[in-house]
């Protein structure tokens, strides 16, 4: 009985080698594709931006075969999951420069994640365009591989000048969560808002995921707080807003840089949601002056794939991934130095895509990343600030 | 505002006790140290959600039917628990591991990874008794605390059953030896376990959010107010995750957010140290 159960295990031992084997052989690189790594969340805690970048991703690599591929060469995408942990993102740079044989990597959502994508990127001389990050200190490596579409900057400016040249606020209240790039934003907005004699009497960290604001929002109540900025993301703003209005809080106006500007956020606040400010780099209303029909082309393409409307993450996966395609339509793919060339050519990047002007620094940042504010009228998100481009009426104060 | 402090405490203490009380009987009873605990408490979650927005039931509709389809779930997992080998404290562990991807897996496919919400705005409404004002949603939380804890405790204390149940989770052989069907008690706790497991999901799924990967922060609140109250008594349950909440504002009132977590874990480390099988030990 021992030896016919040692037997069948030797068997199933061989022919899972065997599997494996094979399985190998037939995902060899093939010469015919010019190969694009994306390293993404997908699974985890930050599943939900993940999928979303990834979906952006996908929509512009499916896009550009569909028109031919870059000359004749279809581009296939090789994904690969980091369960939001960065221990894993780090491995899997390595996997998709030495095994899937690359040219360049993209995706990666929050700073924690793509840091390590970058310097493992620095490590194998590929170059990295980064889907979403913000912190400051990420750029300031001087990593020559290391390229992003966006910045705290991009935030964090237009939000000083709403507040000074629209709200003009007497006191400021301030929640962030305990994250990197929101540290850095309220840290930043606090120095900004002092300098121009603008009190901020309440200023919180919190855990991002927490259950409970009331002991918050009940000292919140103390300072008669003209505006409410919170550095929270989508599942703090569902509670927090929740809570506000559980506790009678009297909002005078809120604006959440992250996580408001999504139609997922809008239909689970329903009318809670309404008059609740926010930032978009892109919306599928709110667009870079001149690219109207070219967003209007990708949101009737999102939704033709996807089976629903794009939100602003999906287009920074888009645009992500566009630099690299632009940038391999500018470099010779024959070149045995390619991925050196390819680093090159997108650090002259200039393309015009509906989120941004893209075209980078000496360190890599976007040069004309920049957010408009929106605040959520009837259901739908109407830019009002700045006046330029602004598509209604801001209501303030909400509680009037 | 120390009145708003004590009340949001205490409403926030009663809904830990309400995600504990599950993974309390079922560890002390059958010794399943159930990781997949917050899985389980969110499937509850997804059908109420489910039950509330697709089929427009309201929230308290939707708890029964949360409770049943968690109940027949359980009946499922404690077949499959039987299969499992000693050491069972350590093997269920693995084996649950293994049920949280799952679970997780499942989740993604069917509710994408979007962040789900219970609106429950008639919980919004404030109410005064005595001169004192709860929100709706407050008093909810905490007399559906009370009330569990209470009717468990009745139950375990005053009924022949119950009495055999405490008898099995003091020690499983010495029961046996005494005629009690251990096994039957099991399967029992076990599925009243999964059933409270099954009450705490629609709870959860409005007084937090729920998502695909959201189970572990319950879980971990499973366990550390199981090991504070002590495993076993359910009284305690109540009182532990009362001075969890009290401490949690009180701790954010005073220094503020940031230190929350960290003096609340000092506390607790500070409290097992002093009694390490939980406040309710008279050891």
């Amino acid at each position: 009985m021992n030896r016919k159960s040692n037997l069948r295990l030797g068997l199933l031992v061989c022919i899972l080698i065997i599997s494996f084997v094979l399985a190998g052989c037939s995902r060899k690189p093939s010469h015919e594709f010019i190969r694009i790594g994306e390293i993404d969340p997908l699974t985890g805690k930050l599943a939900r931006h993940g999928l979303e970048i990834h979906e952006g991703i996908l929509l512009a690599i499916e896009e550009t075969n569909l028109k031919g591929g870059i000359k004749g060469k279809n581009v296939e995408l090789v994904t690969r999951d980091d369960q939001s942990l960065p221990e894993v993102a780090y491995g899997l740079v390595q996997e998709l420069v030495q095994k899937e044989k690359v040219v360049a990597i993209t995706g990666g959502y929050v700073d924690t994640l793509v840091a390590v994508i970058s310097e493992a990127a620095r490590k194998s001389e590929v170059p990295y365009v980064a889907a979403a990050s913000l912190q400051e200190e990420l750029t300031k490596t001087k990593n020559p591989y290391f390229f992003r579409i966006s910045k705290l900057s991009g935030f964090l400016k237009p939000v000083e000048r709403f507040l000074v040249e629209v709200i003009k606020p007497r006191k400021v209240g301030i929640l962030y969560a305990s994250t990197p790039g929101s540290t850095e934003f309220a840290t930043k907005l606090v120095e900004f808002l002092k300098i121009k004699n603008i009190q901020v009497p309440f200023q919180e960290k919190f855990r991002t995921g927490i259950s409970d604001f009331t002991p918050l929002i009940i000292k919140m109540t103390r300072y008669d707080l003209d505006f409410i900025i919170s550095g929270g993301f989508l599942p703090d703003h569902l509670l927090l807003i929740r809570q506000l209005k559980q506790n009678n809080y009297p909002l005078k106006g809120y604006l959440g840089p992250w996580g408001i500007a999504y139609p997922s956020f809008v239909s689970q606040m329903k009318k809670d949601a309404e008059l609740l400010c926010s930032t978009c780099a892109w919306n599928p209303g709110i667009t870079l002056p001149g690219t109207e029909q070219v967003s209007r082309e990708f949101v009737e393409n999102f939704e033709k794939r996807f089976n629903k409307t794009p939100s602003t993450t999906n287009m920074h996966g888009y645009t992500a991934a566009m630099v690299i395609i632009d940038a391999l339509k500018r470099t010779n793919l024959d070149n045995n130095n390619l991925k050196n060339d390819l680093r090159n050519a997108i650090s002259a990047t200039d393309l015009i895509l509906p989120m941004e002007h893209v075209a980078f620094d000496q360190n890599g940042d976007p040069l004309n990343y920049e957010h408009v504010i929106i605040q959520i009228q009837n259901g739908r998100f109407v830019c009002v600030y700045p006046p330029e481009r602004a598509t209604g009426k801001l209501v303030y104060p909400i509680t009037d | 505002m120390y009145l708003k402090l004590l009340i949001s405490g205490l409403a926030l203490g009663s809904f830990y006790a309400i995600i504990a009380l599950g993974f309390s009987m079922i560890f002390g009873v059958t010794r399943v140290f159930n990781l997949a605990h917050g899985e389980l408490l969110l499937a509850g979650g997804y059908v109420a959600y489910v039950a509330c927005e697709r089929f427009g039931l309201g929230f308290w509709p939707s708890v029964p039917i949360s409770v049943l389809a968690l109940t027949l779930l359980g009946v499922i997992l404690y077949r499959v628990f039987r299969v499992i080998k000693e050491p069972l404290e350590l093997n269920t562990i693995v084996f649950t591991f293994g049920l949280v991807i799952a679970l997780q897996n499942l989740f993604l496919i069917f509710f994408s990874a979007d962040y789900r919400i219970l609106t429950t705005p008639e919980w919004s409404t404030t109410i005064e008794i005595f001169n004192v004002s709860f929100t709706r949603g407050q008093l909810t939380m905490f007399l559906t605390a009370f009330i569990s804890v209470s009717a468990l405790y009745f139950l375990l204390r005053h009924t022949f059953w119950g009495k055999a149940l405490r008898a099995t989770i003091q020690d499983r052989e010495a029961a046996g030896l005494l005629g009690i069907d251990v096994e039957k008690n099991s399967i029992l706790a076990f599925l009243g376990g999964i059933a409270l497991v099954g009450l705490a999901g629609p709870f959860f799924a409005s007084f937090h959010y729920i998502h695909p990967t959201g189970g572990i922060e319950a879980t971990l609140i499973a366990i550390i107010v199981t090991i504070v109250a002590g495993v076993g008594h359910v009284r305690a349950i109540i009182w532990a995750g009362w001075g969890m909440g009290l401490l949690e504002n009180l701790v954010t009132t005073m220094l503020g957010a940031a230190f929350r977590e960290g003096v609340t874990s000092l506390v607790l480390i500070a409290i097992l140290l002093y009694k390490p099988c939980g406040l309710a030990d008279n050891q």
